[in-house]
């Protein structure tokens, strides 16, 4: 006898509210103002100083640094819509929470996805702060700027890249930990989405990857909307970000019930 | 013939260590064919030395692991087929302090994990201050759970266990770590959970708690079942030997080896606590061997506080089931 459909719903939705509820309070280090200064006003300026001076020092036309700014601006939102949420299922396990989560019958992707969901809202206050030292400090031009397309891009880029947490994140339910994984994968982006140089510079065989991940889409898609390019042009990259994150959304789904099985079965569930 | 509420038949269950290319390094063999049945209401007990495979059998029966092979029914359902009704019909407490979030409020851990278990907000609106009020939290339910003491936190993890009413619960080590006060609390919350009719599994370390709370007791050693019976039952076992205790002050080391080799002594036991010792001895004959005691202790100078011969206890048994 399996559990009715009404049920499951019923059920998934209460897990992914109460997720909702919990994710923004227990489950991260965020807990106090201090630590919301460093990573959401902070963590943008020192990423993208850094790279405004190397580009400087590098002599990149004045183009260019406004690229290296926007990029970097977007970028460090991975902090938090993959870092934190691929640490998810890491930091229960070392709270020692995990077990007990998993020994409830609570859908694991509503749980997951419910923690998760905090880290949108966080990731886009990170990127906009981001964006408005780009106007005030780093001379980034908004005036021909498509705010309402520029707002659907944001969203929808932290949105992916949630995806793509949640699909480290269930890695962590087998492996010791996730945040290897994660920490590649910030590097990763940096190299391949377009981030400091656009993809066309990397040889071929790297833009398959630089394809298969949603910042790159994400990023086309925020600088076409700074510089005012028509909303038909905006179309293809925002489709192919949509695309992207659904298949990653998708990925993420499967591989958590594949993942928590397989940790039954070698017992590394609480191996951290 | 009673209700099971729970049944195992031959559970093993291997851990693998593997190398980076997968090659099978090493093999632990934490069940060895583990077959127990537990009746529904019943407080059964599990005990056995570290690593005999108590919280392997709690994992398994709980879904958290595959067993390698055999079969556990838990409520009439297997465990690696049934997850979903099974997880929502029974309730896990891990002993120790880790396994609660300590960032939020122990009533926030309540109502995450009730919003987990699928209970409907009206019922645990009702439901998690009872709770609270039950396992003596009440007036600290809004405090961070990082501020509460280990035994709180305890308490803590037996609410948090109950918040969807379940049948059956599973307490690993439930008082590992607690002082005295806080474990007879635990222990007097779990009496009136069994009185409230739930069936209960219960491993723990501690033979007086086994000895006080449970019906049945089975002990396991190196993953398999060296004895099952009532307390009464097992203290039965070792009705053929008495046991001869001394607690001394000094250095009892010379006592201790000169009683091993007494051929009437089958084994001694010590223990230190503040600069005293006391030693239990093993025996068929205790007035003798507690004269014999007493002449050893005068002849090296050891201080004798008190010297008496006793009934065996639950752990004298168990010491000697886990030794065989």
């Amino acid at each position: 006898m399996g559990v009715s459909v009404r049920q499951w719903v019923l059920e998934s939705y209460r897990s992914l509210l109460g997720s909702m509820k919990f994710g923004s309070k227990g489950t991260i280090i965020w807990d106090s103002w201090d630590m919301w200064v460093l990573e959401i006003a902070v963590l943008p300026l020192a990423q993208i100083s850094f790279f405004y001076f190397l580009v400087g020092y590098a002599g990149y036309s004045p183009s260019m640094v406004e690229y290296v700014v926007v990029g970097n601006a977007v970028q460090t939102m991975t902090f938090s819509s993959v870092f934190a949420v691929a640490n998810i299922t890491s930091s229960d396990k070392w709270q020692g929470t995990l077990s007990s989560l998993l020994v409830t019958p609570a859908n694991r992707a509503s749980m997951i996805m419910g923690r998760a969901i905090y880290q949108i809202i966080m990731s886009l206050m990170i990127s906009i702060t981001g964006l408005l030292y780009g106007y005030f400090l780093f001379g980034v031009n908004f005036s021909s700027a498509d705010y309402p397309m520029l707002a659907l891009s944001l969203v929808l880029t932290s949105m992916s890249m949630i995806s793509f947490g949640l699909l480290i994140s269930t890695i962590g339910l087998y492996m010791r930990t996730a945040l290897i994984v994660a920490n590649i994968f910030l590097f990763i982006g940096l190299l391949v989405c377009g981030v400091n140089f656009p993809v066309s510079a990397l040889p071929s065989w790297l833009q398959i990857l630089s394809y298969a991940i949603p910042l790159t889409y994400g990023l086309q898609a925020i600088r076409g909307s700074i510089a005012g390019a028509s909303a038909a042009s905006l179309i293809l990259p925002i489709s192919q970000l949509l695309l992207t994150g659904i298949i990653v959304f998708g990925f993420a789904l499967g591989l958590t019930n594949s993942f928590e099985k397989l940790s039954r079965k070698s017992g590394k569930m609480e191996v951290y | 013939m009673p209700e099971k509420c729970l049944e195992t038949v031959d559970l093993r269950r291997e851990y693998l260590n593997r190398s980076f290319f997968g090659k099978v390094k090493s093999r632990t063999v934490a069940l060895q064919g583990l077959s127990i049945s537990v009746n529904k209401g019943e407080l059964y007990g599990i005990i056995g030395p570290n690593g005999a495979g108590k919280t392997t059998t709690i994992k398994i029966l709980s879904t958290l692991l595959l067993p390698t092979s055999g079969t556990a029914m838990v409520l009439g359902m297997d465990v690696t087929k049934d997850l979903y009704r099974i997880r929502k019909r029974i309730g896990i407490v891990f002993g120790g302090e880790r396994g609660l979030y300590n960032r939020v409020s122990g009533l926030q851990n309540l109502l995450y994990f009730s919003d987990l278990y699928g209970v409907p907000a009206s019922v645990s609106r009702k439901r998690v201050p009872e709770l609270i009020e039950m396992v003596g939290l009440s007036g600290r339910e809004n405090e961070r759970v990082e501020k509460y003491s280990r035994g709180m936190k305890q308490r803590l993890h037996i609410a948090r266990a109950l918040v969807h009413d379940p049948e059956l619960l599973f307490l690993d080590e439930p008082t590992i770590g607690l002082d005295p006060a806080g474990s007879r609390n635990i222990r007097q919350i779990i009496k009136s959970l069994k009185q409230s009719g739930k069936s209960i599994i219960l491993t723990t370390h501690y033979m007086f708690e086994a000895d006080e709370l449970c019906d049945r007791i089975a002990v396991v050693s190196k993953g398999n079942l060296v004895a099952l019976d009532r307390p009464s039952g097992l203290k039965k076992q070792v009705k053929d030997i008495t046991l001869v205790e001394i607690k001394v002050f000094g250095d009892p080391e010379n006592l201790i080896e000169r009683m091993k080799a007494e051929s009437k002594v089958s084994r001694v036991f010590s223990e230190d606590l503040e600069g005293r010792t006391t030693i239990r001895i093993q025996t068929p004959e205790a007035p003798e061997v507690l004269e014999a005691a007493r002449r050893t202790a005068s002849e090296y100078g050891i201080k004798v506080i008190e010297a008496s011969i006793k009934e065996p206890t639950l752990e004298d048994a168990y010491l000697r089931m886990v030794e065989e």
